[in-house]
């Protein structure tokens, strides 16, 4: 009985099979199936580069293990991390309190700052001094608002907008002195033709407010990968590795500073 | 890479750079998930049907369970837990066989699964709706005839009830082809998710959601076709 039902399975089997499980030094990054580029970047082939993708590439040598992408729509993430279809998560998940209580994570990896641009020829030094006076031009509901008001809020004046192209339109027509906000989006801004008269006056540090940062999502009590990856990330930040990728990128540190 | 100067045809183009052919494999795969699914649905439909109206006890509340659990629930948040406990069960199942690892539960199948689960609970109201709407003589007419229960509804309840049943299977099907894109969150690349994954590559996000709205609505459209050329074969002889 035994015996014919377990030729029944093998017939669905053949139905239903994939490949064999993973191999035990397998490891199955998920990649976010929308990329983010330059952080992540896709092509019609199905071929992943990017910032990400290389500094994946830099551990798996240092690991030594075996690496294969899972693409997954972001919503099913951690689900699929529960339930091992993967065994990490990738592609900048950030590392928030709620996400603690159900996934462990890696060291940090990356933490995009914000940057300040402003015209050419303002002097701006990033201090209390520097900002008095000044009107400057923020996204509503942001971390980089909650940092700024923090810190520098009673020297400033802080315009709250809904897009970063809101704030860049205003910065163009004089009536903002200075724009705070995403880096990259930012500099999208001043690679073009429209942003020849403005320059980054500098970024934020690392600080709670902001967050922080992105590491490599991984299944509770996976203490075994979590060393091994920690390990091959202070491998690659140590030996220049890193900052080697991230200059083919950014103009910035993608670390962040501590 | 910078698409800002590139133009929408040629993005779309099926060139080595252009996103054609991972438009096309995705609609296909969203088509392959649907008809797949929707031929589960009509089976488990068939199926509920029959054992909400065939007079046992045990079967009829087996049925009602299934059809109020499945339609209480979001099918969003029901894809994700058949879907992970599903493989999980599957996976447990071949342990204790002493299989482990033997082998994995393809996706498609637990996602086909998973979506055909869930519209049989639909469809068993579909068809117990038709079937309660035929005149018992119908039924009557072929006892009489001395027909078994199997020739029955092969003959005269089956073909009389689908006539019934087809605007409500319409239906199901125009929602199952639109919700067959929730299988991206099991990692599934169909219509809406390739549409997500180019918007994000070229950060041209209006224009690619839109596009993909244009290719659901030319698949509702073209199987809107079909269902009238069926509900005309099926009409034969109502006028």
């Amino acid at each position: 009985m035994t015996q014919k039902f377990v030729r029944i399975l093998a017939a669905v089997a053949v139905f239903a099979t994939g490949a064999a499980a993973a191999a035990a030094d397998q490891l199955r990054w998920g990649y976010d199936l929308a990329p983010f580029p330059p952080w992540n970047s896709r092509s019609p082939a199905g071929e992943w580069s990017g910032f990400d993708y290389d500094i994946m590439e830099a551990l798996c040598t240092h690991m030594q293990a075996d690496c294969e992408i899972v693409e997954i729509a972001w919503d099913g993430m951690i689900p699929a991390l529960q339930a091992n279809k993967i065994d990490i998560i990738w592609t900048g998940m950030s590392i928030t309190p709620q996400r603690e209580e159900v996934i462990d994570f890696s060291d940090r990896y990356r933490r995009g700052p914000a940057a300040y641009i402003a015209e050419t020829e303002m002097d701006l030094p990033i201090s209390v001094e520097g900002f008095q006076g000044k009107s400057v031009g923020i996204k509503k509901a942001t971390n980089f608002y909650t940092y700024f008001e923090h810190y520098y809020g009673d020297a400033a004046t802080v315009k709250l907008y809904d897009t970063t192209d809101d704030i860049i339109a205003d910065l163009s027509s004089g009536r903002l002195d200075v724009a705070m906000g995403d880096i990259l989006e930012l500099q999208r801004f001043l690679d073009s033709p429209d942003g020849d008269m403005y320059e980054m006056k500098g970024v934020t540090p690392v600080d709670p407010l902001l967050g922080k940062g992105a590491g490599a999502g991984i299944r509770q009590g996976d203490t075994a990968l979590q060393d091994r990856l920690n390990t091959a990330l202070k491998e690659i930040r140590d030996n220049g590795e890193y900052d080697a990728i991230a200059k083919k990128y950014f103009n910035f540190d993608p670390y962040g500073s501590d | 890479m910078d698409y800002s100067q590139t133009s929408f045809w040629s993005l779309v183009s099926f060139s080595e750079t252009g996103w054609g052919w991972a438009f096309v494999q995705g609609a296909w795969l969203t088509v392959r998930i649907s008809l797949a699914s929707y031929l589960l649905g009509i089976i488990l439909g068939l199926l509920g049907a029959r054992a909400k109206l065939g007079g046992n006890r045990t079967l009829y509340w087996l049925a009602e369970g299934y059809t109020t659990l499945i339609r209480a629930i979001p099918t969003l948040l029901l894809i994700i837990v058949l879907y992970y406990t599903g493989t999980r069960f599957f996976d447990a199942t071949l342990n204790v066989l002493g299989l482990a690892g033997a082998m994995t539960l393809n996706g498609f199948a637990a996602v086909v699964f998973c979506l055909g689960f869930i519209l049989g609970a639909y469809m068993t109201e579909v068809f117990r709706g038709a079937i309660q709407a035929l005149p018992p003589g119908m039924d009557e007419a072929a006892r009489s005839l001395a027909l078994s229960p199997v020739q029955r509804f092969r003959l005269v309840t089956f073909p009389l009830m689908m006539r019934l049943a087809l605007p409500g299977l319409n239906n199901l099907w125009q929602s199952t082809l639109k919700d067959s894109s929730l299988v991206s969150v099991v990692g599934f690349a169909e219509l809406l998710a390739t549409g997500k994954m180019v918007a994000g590559e070229t950060r041209m996000y209006l224009t690619f959601y839109l596009f993909v709205a244009v290719i659901f609505l030319a698949l509702t459209l073209s199987s809107n076709l079909v269902f009238a050329l069926v509900a005309r074969r099926l009409d034969r002889g109502f006028r």
